[in-house]
């Protein structure tokens, strides 16, 4: 994790990584001390196993202990004596859905700070209300990590964090904080902001930017005024060196390629804009819902970009972009490594059934699955937890009653850390 | 009879059917089988009739959903056949009756500014609301809902009894028309000479209503007049075809003539030959009905329809033999406002007026003198009030909305609303107490409690959240006193009624146990 | 009066000697011919000296100097001998305390403009003559914290003043009041979501630590943490949540202002020994409020009642909050705490939500909130339980002088 909270003093949340050493530390405990690992094993048998990581298992078997994956198998794999056993014949299990771009607990009004178009250093984490219904939803629909963004009303809006979806305070949700920089091209920064042009501006909305060519100009400002911090921060002209400022900070560390920048772009333009500010740059940027991919998905791989992209099942039109059903098939034919996600598309289906949408609309089903398990959980950053069922992993898995890309399937079982949710 | 309102009419016909049974037995799954319910007893520590002194060791007989008996446990026996229900260390208070409360009521009825004085707030209530059904609860058993809007006229009020299921409406004709409401308050925005003139225009509609009356009255003494002069008219042209019958065809004459008098009232009579008065006289005796209605038709009459009957007579004089054929006298147009305050008048229906300013108070006392209103209820917060003359007019007041402690604006009305009570008390006023509010309802007790401690005795203070509301609503022969024969409305709480931490243990609505404790909570609702 | 800026509370005496020299002017004659001997001897039925702690025999108090001197039968002869004696038939309890008011001055209390303002003082806007400190006295609300409004991320500091129609500052840094409430990110100003002012707060909080940071918001916020009180107004579950882990990484006792959905906390509130401020309570509330207080109680959680009732939906409906003069009444704080009792709150919990506890959250325990020897003689008396609505309010005593009940028009 990267300290962008350095002025900060400790913060509650700073207890995420210990908490989950102490987590794996007592997993292993559990796989050295097999009387222990009986206590609170696992066992599901029977089902069609998909570890997202190799190939399908038919009749396979999970065992998780401690909150983490103790073994997959087929059928023949030894169960540990005193485990739970649970009969899953006939049904499908996945790991755990990862959704890469969601709002979860975070009402707009939070997570959209207006006072300033910039706002780098602001923490999502700070807002996330752990009891918000939208989480029971989430992982009752079978996505059982998700990353939450600050809103996308600002040019740079701040820094997102990876979540469980269960938890009773934020802490025991937190996965990574500090995931990735927003940044929002299009018209949503600039809308409701207004042009000066006679007297004094009575509200904090009389500001640039007005334009979608004011937008970037706001984020290219940003990232000049971070250049000129550090260059007065390391070499001061005259007297004392720059005072340490959160924002500008959190801009360098974008700029050192330490934190990746999302840049949520949807039209042709925005997403060709986001590319060449990356370039410009020299920062790590991924795509957040490119509706318009379909029309540049040989720029985004030849930019090595990656790409979350939002509801494929959104028909309108969103900021001028127009959706197509092959986005995502287009993307695959390019090798432009993607997630699907819900993003802020408030007509978004569940996490699966827009999955399921794209393959209906051709993709393949390994890919479709890849994007909102493992793809996502590297985008990211968070592979080495989540995403796919691997011993050592986190236990979140999802028991389907049938194949999850048919839309009358339903999750039966839902396992976070290897707790079942309700 | 128990009228239920509800939107399950198999309900509604089971409870019509077997009244007793009502729906608390769909409620309350631990309720016992009909047939033993419809005898039971209650045992209680205190009995608080209201109507008299407290009753130690009390026992309430219920039949048929009525008190049949309240009485010290050695005074009243206990049938074998009854069920007994035993509440050790508690009171047993005559169900709650709130004189103000907007129960039911849709926002959309509740503030119609359109009502007129006969616009009944009954038809537009809504028996689903959840808050309103849940005051049983609360021990609220009846409760009389009006219209709130910021208008002069707010229609007829309506009395009910909250259920589970709805509510069920008060015997007789309360449910439907129990009180017409007026606002004399009006927003506290207007200006004072604004307020005076809706102010006199209520008492413009009052002089209105003899008129009217006499509009009413007339109408049925035309229209006898009328009959005998059509019947006149008829004799005569059926004289005039029985004389012309055998000279051509009697029966398709008579079937023609009788088709064109009764559909066609502008096609002139066929023939207006001369004719003797005898011809009249000679069909009169053909039928006797004409002959006893044209007597009245004979009455001096006035207006309009006088100078009428007036030029009728000059033109039987000059042509007697052919009468005109009368035109029927046009009805009163029927105002539901006027027919609303006549009952006032008449004292059927009380005249509710909303007041919170010492001219109001006076002007409604005024108004009711002049035009002789005999039940007049004054109800608001009334900071200011000439108790004397209240007191005087011995008219009742229902006090609302006095514990509101969030005014600044009137806190000073709020303040001196609470000694209100007690100075009414004091002076012999009826004073009775309504929530205004359905969750405001909830708390009728810490009301009576709050209007207690700003100086209101506390035996008024309870009576004026059951029998004085009662007698306010004209509803105290069937509730708000445990009496035999009245409705079997009971509160069963843990302690007096008044005390903060008193918990409501049961109320029985109709001989119905709406609600119980559970073991586990004082609350289970 | 310990200000940091003695020069700003050098000023602030001066005018309010001015003040207190009026109203001494007005108030002496009257004082002299009621108490000639100076002691005073109240004897009622029973006498609660903190909620849970009363005397039902020989119940009595003594009140030399304005502060009480001996209480029921330890009351010494000689000294009852001398003192001018008053008996009721009612119950003797100590006078209420509201954690959180603005008075009648509202307006002068929301000083919107920056957002952190945590060197503002409240008492520097008390008006000693608002008729508000009059009526709170009438109401048996012998103490009161003006508060700052919730206009600003860092609202300023609370002061205790002691009502009557002459109020009296007892001691300015009641607490240090911050917002999280939509009135405080409405102000057309960095922050205007909450996720930017914890942000904010979370900064301001580290520079204060920085002892080289010497502005002065950081040395009022300093002074704070080294022993004072920090409170968060805030309503929601989800503000609830950002201020209780602000306090835990700041290792401070979370005080809640207005949390009306502090149901959910209450083991986070247990843990970190965290009390909540209620918004009033009337005919009208919701069920979930009315019930709170009960759910509190059984968790654990200490709770009192304030007078003043948040701007409910005021955002709503104009768009932005607005500094609207308060509206509270100061008897509500009995009628909350009757209908508390109402809805399952214990009657000893209730009076302590309006007595002990509001007076141990603004850190003024030793002067009011109870009737130990040495607090200030403020006290009401009952014909009856405190928390009867029935039982009316016979007399209250503001640091041992009588209060005239009469309203005498002077507060519209």
């Amino acid at each position: 994790m990267i300290a962008l909270r350095q002025a900060s003093p400790r913060r509650l949340h700073a207890a995420g990584p210990s908490s989950h050493t102490l987590r794996v530390g007592l997993a292993l405990l559990c796989g050295l001390c097999p009387a222990m690992a009986q206590d609170d094993a696992v066992a599901l048998r029977g089902a069609t196993v998909h570890p997202v990581a190799g190939p399908p298992i038919e009749g396979g078997v999970v065992i998780f202990a401690g909150g983490k994956i103790q073994a997959i198998g087929d059928g023949q794999t030894p169960l540990p004596a005193g485990a739970t056993v649970i009969d899953c014949e006939g049904a499908v299990i996945t790991p755990g859905l990862v959704d890469a771009a969601t709002a979860l607990g975070v009402s707009s009004r939070d997570a959209n700070e207006q006072g300033d178009e910039v706002t780098p250093h602001l923490h999502i984490v700070d807002v996330i209300d752990p009891a918000a219904p939208a989480f029971r939803r989430a992982r009752r629909a079978g996505v059982t990590t998700a990353q939450v963004s600050p809103g996308n009303r600002n040019a740079v809006g701040g820094l997102g964090a990876v979540v469980k979806t269960r938890g009773d305070t934020v802490a025991d949700m937190l996965v990574r904080d500090e995931t990735c920089l927003r940044v929002t091209l299009g018209s949503e920064p600039s809308a409701g902001n207004r042009p000066i042009r006679f007297g004094t501006p009575a509200t904090i909305y009389y500001r640039r930017p007005n334009t979608r060519m004011g937008v970037v100009w706001a984020i290219r400002k940003a990232f000049y005024d971070a250049m000129a911090y550090r260059d007065r921060k390391t070499v001061p002209e005259e007297g004392e060196p720059a005072a340490s400022d959160a924002g500008m900070e959190v801009l360098l560390q974008a700029l050192e390629r330490k934190l990746q920048v999302r840049t949520t772009a949807r039209a042709e333009q925005d997403i060709r804009t986001a590319l060449r500010l990356a370039a410009e740059f020299g920062y790590e940027t991924v795509v957040e819902e490119a509706t318009e991919a379909w029309r540049v998905a040989d720029d985004l791989a030849a930019a090595q970009a990656r790409v979350v992209f939002a509801a494929p099942s959104a028909d309108s039109s969103t900021d001028g972009a127009k959706p197509r059903w092959h986005s995502l098939n287009a993307l695959a034919a390019a090798d432009v490594p993607f997630a699907i996600a819900t993003g802020s598309n408030k007509a978004a289906l569940d996490l699966i059934h827009e999955v399921t949408f794209a393959v209906r609309n051709g993709l393949d089903r390994d890919a479709a699955l890849a994007s909102v398990t493992l793809e996502p959980a590297r985008i990211l950053g968070v592979a080495e937890r989540v995403g796919s069922l691997e011993a050592g992993k986190d236990a979140d898995l999802v028991v389907w009653s049938g194949d999850p890309f048919d839309p009358s399937s339903r999750p039966t079982r839902v396992y976070i850390d290897g707790k079942e949710v309700q | 009879m128990l009228r239920p309102f509800s939107f399950d009419p198999r309900c509604a016909l089971v409870a019509v059917l077997a009244p007793v049974v009502g729906l608390a037995a769909q409620e309350a799954p631990e309720a016992d089988p009909p047939a033993e319910r419809a005898l039971s007893a209650i045992r209680v520590a205190v009995a608080h009739p209201i109507a008299g002194p407290p009753i130690r060791d009390a026992v309430l007989l219920i039949e048929e959903g009525r008190l049949t008996a309240v009485g010290p446990a050695d005074e009243v026996t206990i049938p074998a056949d009854a069920t007994v229900l035993e509440f050790p260390d508690s009171h047993a208070y005559p169900g709650l009756v709130d004189a103000l409360s907007v129960a039911f009521g849709d926002p959309t009825v509740l503030n119609d500014k359109q009502a007129d004085a006969g616009t009944p707030v009954f038809e537009g209530l809504d028996p689903t609301d959840r808050a309103s059904r849940a005051l049983i609860d609360y021990g609220i058993t009846t409760a009389y809902v009006s219209n709130r809007a910021d208008s002069t006229w707010r229609g007829l009020g309506a009395v009910l009894h909250p259920r589970h299921d709805g509510f069920a409406q008060a015997e007789g004709e309360e449910t439907i028309a129990a009180g017409v409401q007026v606002n004399m308050a009006g927003a506290t925005d207007k200006h004072p000479l604004e307020r005076d003139k809706a102010r006199r225009a209520i008492g413009e509609l009052f002089a209105t209503l003899e008129a009217y009356r006499k509009a009413q009255e007339r109408h049925p003494r035309k229209v006898e007049k009328y009959e005998a002069e059509f019947s006149k008219y008829l004799d005569y042209h059926r004289d005039q075809k029985s004389k012309k019958g055998p000279k051509g065809d009697a029966d398709k004459g008579e079937a023609k003539t009788g088709d064109k008098i009764k559909d066609a009232d502008t096609d002139p009579p066929a023939a207006k030959p001369p004719q003797e008065e005898g011809g009249e006289n000679g069909g009169g005796e053909g039928n006797g009905k004409a002959k006893t209605k044209a007597a009245p038709a004979k009455k001096r009459q006035t207006g309009r329809d006088d100078g009428a009957a007036k030029a009728d007579g000059a033109k039987k004089k000059d042509a007697d033999k052919a009468p005109k054929r009368p035109n029927f006298p046009k009805p009163p147009t029927p105002d539901p406002a006027k027919e609303a305050l006549m009952r006032v008048v008449d004292g059927e229906l009380p005249l509710r007026v909303e007041v919170q300013r010492a001219e109001e108070i006076q002007a409604a006392l005024e108004l009711a003198r002049e035009h002789s209103v005999p039940r007049l209820v004054l109800e608001g917060t009334a900071a200011a009030a000439d108790v004397e003359a209240i007191a005087a007019a011995g008219v009742p007041f229902v006090l609302t909305g006095f514990l509101e402690p969030q005014q600044p604006p009137r806190s000073a009305a709020f303040e001196r609303a609470g000694r209100l009570a007690g100075q009414l008390e004091g002076a012999g006023v009826t004073v009775a107490i309504g929530s205004g509010s359905v969750r405001g309802s909830r708390h009728l007790p810490l009301l009576a409690a709050y209007a207690a401690g700003k100086g209101l005795s506390a035996d008024a203070a309870v009576r004026a959240i059951t029998l004085s509301d009662a007698e306010v609503l004209g509803v105290d022969d069937q509730v708000g006193s445990l009496q035999a024969g009245k409705r079997a409305d009971v509160l069963i709480v843990s302690g007096p009624l008044l005390a903060s931490d008193t918990r409501i243990l049961a109320v029985l609505s109709a001989g119905d146990i709406a609600f119980r404790a559970t073991a586990a909570g004082t609350e289970d609702r | 009066m310990t200000g940091p800026f003695p020069k700003d509370a050098v000023n602030r005496n001066a005018a309010m000697t001015t003040r207190a020299f009026l109203a001494a002017l007005l108030a002496a004659p009257a004082a002299l011919l009621a108490q000639p001997s100076g002691d005073l001897l109240v004897r009622a039925d029973r006498l609660v000296i903190s909620p849970g702690n009363e005397l039902t025999e020989r119940a009595a108090i003594l009140v030399r100097d304005g502060k009480v001197a001996f209480l029921g039968p330890e009351i010494p002869a000689p000294a009852a001998a001398a003192a001018r004696e008053m008996r009721f038939e009612g119950t003797i309890a100590p006078g209420f305390v509201d954690p959180h008011a603005h008075l009648g001055i509202a307006k002068d209390l929301a000083e919107a403009i920056d957002a952190v303002t945590p060197d503002l003082s409240a008492a520097d806007a008390l008006d000693p003559f608002d008729d508000a400190l009059g009526r709170a006295a009438r109401y048996g609300v012998c103490t009161l914290a003006l508060a700052p409004r919730s206009a600003n991320a860092f609202a300023g500091r609370a002061a205790m003043v002691r009502a009557g129609v002459t109020g009296t500052l007892l001691m300015e840094d009641a607490y240090l009041k911050l917002a999280l409430v939509d009135e405080s990110l409405d102000q057309n100003r960095f922050p205007t979501s909450r996720m930017g002012a914890v942000d904010l707060m979370r900064l301001s909080f580290a520079r204060a630590r920085d002892a080289a940071n010497d502005d002065r918001a950081s040395q009022a916020i300093r002074r704070t943490l080294d022993g004072g009180r920090l409170a968060f107004h805030t309503r929601r579950h989800a503000g609830i949540t950002s201020a209780l882990d602000l306090c835990d990484e700041l290792g401070v006792q979370p005080l809640l202002i207005g949390a009306d959905e502090a149901a959910r906390s209450t083991a986070r509130l247990v843990r970190t020994r965290g009390s909540v401020v209620l918004a009033p309570l009337n005919l009208d509330s919701p069920l979930r409020h009315l019930r709170l207080p009960a759910t509190l109680e059984a968790a654990g959680v200490p709770f009192s009642f304030m007078t003043e009732a948040p701007p409910r939906d005021a955002t709503a409906a104009t768009g932005r909050a607005e500094a609207t003069n308060s509206t509270a009444h100061p008897e509500a704080l009995r009628v909350s705490a009757a209908l508390a009792v109402r809805h399952g709150a214990s009657r000893t919990t209730a009076l302590a939500a309006i007595t002990r506890v509001p007076a141990e959250q603004c850190g003024a325990a030793d002067r009011c909130g109870s009737l130990l020897q040495g607090r200030d003689a403020s006290f009401v008396v009952v014909g009856g339980d405190p928390l009867d609505l029935g039982a009316p309010l016979l007399a209250v005593f503001v640091a041992g002088k009588r209060v005239d009940l009469e309203d005498r028009g002077d507060d519209r």
